[in-house]
């Protein structure tokens, strides 16, 4: 009896404790719990516990009566699947009537979306970007019907995804954000989607979707930013597309449309940000689109495909745009002078055009004007001196922070005025035809870190710029005529120098030794010039060569239109390898000396051998003499050397072979001598014009062998011939100690052993006595005949 | 260009989009599609900019004349990760330097596409599977070195035909089978200083020597 009332306690103890373990609140939480206990690293959840009341969990919401509507944890730092993550507890959200929100963006979740998420019918925001999650099985998704905002961006998921949602889960009809750029989607943009007539923001770029713009998406009327960049997009843009009323940011870029502008776009009076850079349109821009956009405020870009015909005047229209970029398409004819009216731009591009004429005085009134690029146009223009008639157009942008009006056919003099422009931080006036010498004011308020003035005729000396730019990072004067010393002060004037180009010009005297104390400097081209004298050798203060670099350098530049920093250097024509290479932002890990075509003498720096960054050394066609450093092998990123045309003896060093980075080497026509070392790269350096006209080099790769049979550097031997060297060498021991062993034997015994001696010798009378008996004989007969 | 397109990325609501390559030039495509799947600790890749219009800027990678690649030279970087199919596509390459790193996965047979192809050094890995037939058909290769791997299978004869090679080393791999005799292979196994081929096949304990031909069939699969 009394076991009976146990059994019945005991069950009616179950039977109470399941019914609680059912109620709402335990059903969620258990469910959150045993999707935690699933997890690989879960401690920012280690509030969840029992112990807790499940609303006060961190990332979880509840509604007034208790229950969870919605699950936040973007950025937990979990790590995990999904699989788990779905509960029968979770269909009780249903009956609240409040909308749910799940928000696991930014962690480390992996594996399938789970199809059971689409079963949560009040989900109205559903974020899981930036995971690395895959396609759910679509065959079981139900409708989402509730869905307002569905962010998938940035994960792994691939296929005909988005037609599968689309057709699977009953057109999503409330949905209005949809996000699922990153990913590898294929199989084209469906049509589908211009029946989701809430739809708002539309992002799905950088994806691999191919084929046509669907006309369909002219029907969304509710829709504000259309955003399918980089996505293998192949077709015209539909005309249908101006339909879309609503529409402010449409971005295109870099696809492969053809075909032109249409001008029915012009009936999107909402437009503020069109981006279309980098396709394959063509035609003229319809003048239409200037006159209607009235609110274009932020940007425009046209850059990088093959529009033609002229800059429309109707740009001078647009006074509110911020950022206009036309670059690299083929516009020709002049710039239109009413560009002066718009005054709100901050960043103008039309580089890389057609075009001709003048740069128009009008600009000077684009004072907000930060960044101007006006490169590989040409332009035709007659800068004048300050002191001139007028004063040039440019001088009056006070904001101006980069001016590129680099390859142009400019002519004239520098305007003294150009320093004065406060903000000016680059200035690239390269490949232009000015000349005439550079003169700054001495009270010029300029803050420019980096001056182009290469390929122009610029004569004097450049003391003037080193005196007054004190905070040039970076100063290319290359292919001028300039003349004068490398003064002595420079270190203390521009400590700030990284980039020294002088390249090309008549630079004369030595190389000062205060030059080498640039502990920022790691690109140094001083060739082609009259420098003379030996170099200094003080190069271990050169630190930044003194290790690689591995980091670009840090923005410099503050862009108002990003509220972003970056850099903006310029470019820099660099010889390596034996030819010109254009090096833009690159240019910020060269580590690179070039004195080449110069007449200096002397040795080469003992010290040079500490810069352990270098990647390129060019001491070629000067008078160096002396050795090559025995430790050059130290320079483990050496890529390209070149010594030629120089008086250098002695043996090439072996140390050469431990330069596993070169791969561009010339030594020709020294006086070097001795065996080429082997090595594992030098090896794949096979081409004997490399070490021509040095008559004592002997060995691999010139058909000249060495005369002994020193032993190689090279680690791979042929087995063969290795061997046969060990037989010969045998033989030869083997006999000579032979012959040794028996030359010793026989008179080791004469000498030590007295009997031994006394009976050799006595044999040896012997014999002779008898010897002579028989001559006597022989003798006595033939004289008795 | 670069950094003015950075501008507008960034200023149309901070996606966090990490702009992919599109640079016009299938080399350079090609090259950072290996950078890709390689593991860098040393950051020797770092200077692949993809947008660049062609890969001559970047280390390790030399140009000819028409800025085609013609080098590669990746040895003794510390480099893992396998090689793919992409550097079937680096036509006028002379010269490919993978040695002494931790390259593991398959030699790609796509390499025989590489027709101007003068050195192939891809020893001291630890590359596995069989040395592809593809490889005969680089018709200008002197010097093939694909030594200390994990290779196995047999030494495809089709090698044979290479008649340019002067150095091949084998060594210190899993090879089996018998070691072709034709062609360049044809004064093996004599000892003379004189060979015009240099060869190495040590250290493969399956490696059978030499085919005897017309008395033992050529056991092709091992």
């Amino acid at each position: 009896m009394e076991l009976q009332h146990k059994l019945l306690l005991v069950s009616i103890c179950l039977l109470l404790c399941t019914a609680v373990a059912i109620s709402r609140p335990e059903g969620e939480a258990e469910a959150l719990l045993r999707w935690r206990s699933t997890l690989l690293e879960s401690s920012s959840l280690s509030s969840w516990s029992l112990a807790n009341p499940t609303c006060f969990w961190f990332g979880v919401s509840c509604d007034a009566a208790g229950h969870v509507t919605s699950l936040r944890l973007p950025g937990a730092g979990i790590n995990g699947k999904l699989d788990a993550f779905y509960s029968p507890a979770f269909q009780n959200l249903t009956r609240l009537g409040l909308s749910t929100i799940l928000d696991l963006s930014s962690n480390s979740l992996t594996g399938a979306i789970p199809y059971q998420l689409s079963k949560l019918p009040r989900l109205a925001v559903l974020n899981l970007a930036n995971n690395h999650l895959t396609n759910p099985e679509y065959g079981k998704l139900s409708p989402m019907s509730s869905l307002k905002s569905l962010s998938l961006a940035n994960n792994d998921l691939d296929g005909t995804f988005l037609w599968l949602i689309l057709n699977c889960t009953g057109r999503l009809q409330q949905l209005r954000f949809l996000y699922l750029h990153n990913n590898n989607l294929t199989g084209g943009v469906p049509e589908e989607l211009g029946m989701v007539s809430g739809l708002e923001y539309l992002y799905i770029g950088n994806n691999l979707f191919g084929g046509p713009i669907p006309a369909s998406l002219g029907k969304l009327q509710k829709l504000q930013i259309l955003a399918i960049f980089n996505a293998d997009l192949g077709s015209t843009i539909p005309p249908e597309l101006g339909n879309l009323t609503s529409l402010w940011a449409m971005d295109l870029s870099q696809n492969r449309l053809i075909g032109s502008l249409p001008p029915c776009f012009a009936k999107i009076q909402t437009m503020r940000w069109l981006d279309l850079t980098e396709n394959n349109l063509s035609g003229v821009v319809p003048p239409e689109l200037f006159t209607n956009w009235t609110r274009l405020d932020w940007l425009l870009s046209l850059s990088g495909n093959n529009f033609v015909g002229p800059l429309p005047v109707e740009l001078g229209i647009m006074a509110s745009l911020r950022f206009l970029d036309l670059s690299h398409n083929h516009f020709t004819g002049t710039v239109p002078s009413n560009i002066g009216n718009m005054t709100s731009l901050e960043s103008l591009d039309i580089s890389i055009n057609h075009l001709t004429g003048d740069i128009p005085a009008s600009l000077s009134r684009l004072t907000n004007l930060h960044y101007l690029f006006l490169p590989d146009n040409k332009f035709t223009c007659t800068i004048s001196n300050v002191d001139g008639m007028e004063l040039p157009t440019l001088c009056q942008l006070n904001h101006l922070q980069i001016l590129d009006l680099s390859h142009n056919r400019l002519s004239g003099k520098l305007p003294s005025c150009i320093w004065n422009l406060k903000y000016l931080q680059m200035l690239d006036l390269s490949g232009n035809t000015l000349d005439g010498e550079i003169t700054i004011m001495i009270n010029s308020t300029s803050s420019l870190i980096s001056l182009h003035l290469a390929n122009n005729n610029f004569t004097g000396s450049f003391s003037a710029i080193l005196k007054n730019l004190k905070n040039l990072t970076i100063l290319d004067l290359g292919n001028n005529n300039m003349s004068g010393i490398i003064p002595p002060w420079i270190q203390g004037s521009n400590p700030l120098l990284r980039i020294l180009r002088l390249r090309s010009n008549m630079f004369q005297g030595s190389i000062p030794w205060q030059l080498l104390q640039l502990s920022d400097l790691h690109l140094l081209d001083l060739a082609e010039n009259n420098l003379t004298g030996s170099i200094p050798n003080n190069f271990a203060t050169m630190y930044s060569m003194c290790h690689p670099i591995f980091r670009k350098e840090e923005a410099n530049i503050y862009s108002s239109l990003s509220d972003t920093n970056y850099s903006f250097d310029g470019e820099v024509d660099i010889v390596w390898k034996g030819r010109y290479y254009n090096f833009q932002s690159e240019a910020d890990f060269m580590i690179a000396i070039d004195v080449s075509s110069n007449s200096l003498s002397g040795e080469i720096p003992s010290e040079l051998t500490n810069l352990r960054g270098l990647r390129s050394l060019n001491m070629s066609r000067n008078n160096l003499s002396g050795k090559i450093q025995g430790d050059i092998g130290n320079l483990q990123f050496l890529e390209s050397l070149d010594l030629s045309g120089n008086k250098l003896a002695g043996p090439i060093p072996l140390s050469m072979s431990n330069l596993l980075s070169l791969d561009s080497l010339n030594l020709s026509n020294n006086n070097l001598s001795g065996e080429i070392p082997t090595g594992y790269q030098l090896r794949t350096l096979d081409n004997a014009s490399i070490y021509s006209g040095n008559p004592g080099l002997c060995g691999f790769p010139l058909n000249t062998k060495c005369n002994n049979d020193s032993i190689s550097t090279s680690p791979l031997v042929n087995v063969n011939t290795h061997n046969q060297e060990y037989e010969t060498f045998w033989l030869y021991y083997s006999v000579s100690a032979g012959g040794v062993f028996g030359f010793w034997l026989w008179f080791g015994a004469l000498f030590l052993c007295k009997s031994w001696r006394l009976a050799f010798f006595n044999g040896i009378d012997v014999a002779q006595y008898a010897i002579v008996k028989k001559i006597k004989k022989r003798a006595k007969e033939s004289s008795s005949i | 260009m670069a950094a003015r397109r950075a501008v507008a990325l960034v200023a149309l609501l901070a996606l966090a989009a990490a702009a992919p390559a599109r640079a016009s030039n299938d080399e350079g495509d090609a090259l950072y599609a290996l950078r890709q799947r390689l593991k860098d600790p040393n950051g020797v890749l770092q200077s692949w900019d993809p947008t660049l219009v062609n890969p001559c800027t970047w280390f390790h990678v030399t140009c000819n004349q028409a800025s085609r690649v013609e080098r590669l030279d990746l040895g003794n970087s510390n480099i893992s990760g396998s090689l793919g199919p992409e550097l079937g596509r680096l036509v006028n390459l002379k010269y490919l330097e993978l040695y002494r790193n931790n390259f593991d996965g398959e030699i790609p047979k796509e390499l025989g596409k590489l027709k101007n192809l003068i050195s192939l050094d891809l020893y001291a890995n630890k590359l596995t599977g069989s040395i592809p037939k593809s490889l005969s058909k680089l018709s200008s290769l002197r010097f093939m070195r694909l030594n200390n791997n994990k290779l196995t299978g047999s030494i495809p004869r089709e090698l044979a035909k290479l008649s340019n090679l002067k150095v091949i080393d084998l060594s210190n791999n899993d090879l089996c089978g018998t070691i072709p005799v034709d062609g360049p292979f044809s004064t093996f196994p004599l000892r003379s200083a004189n060979t015009a081929l240099l060869f190495s096949f040590e250290n493969n304990s399956r490696l059978n020597g030499p085919e005897l031909q017309g008395l033992v069939a050529y056991d092709s699969g091992c």
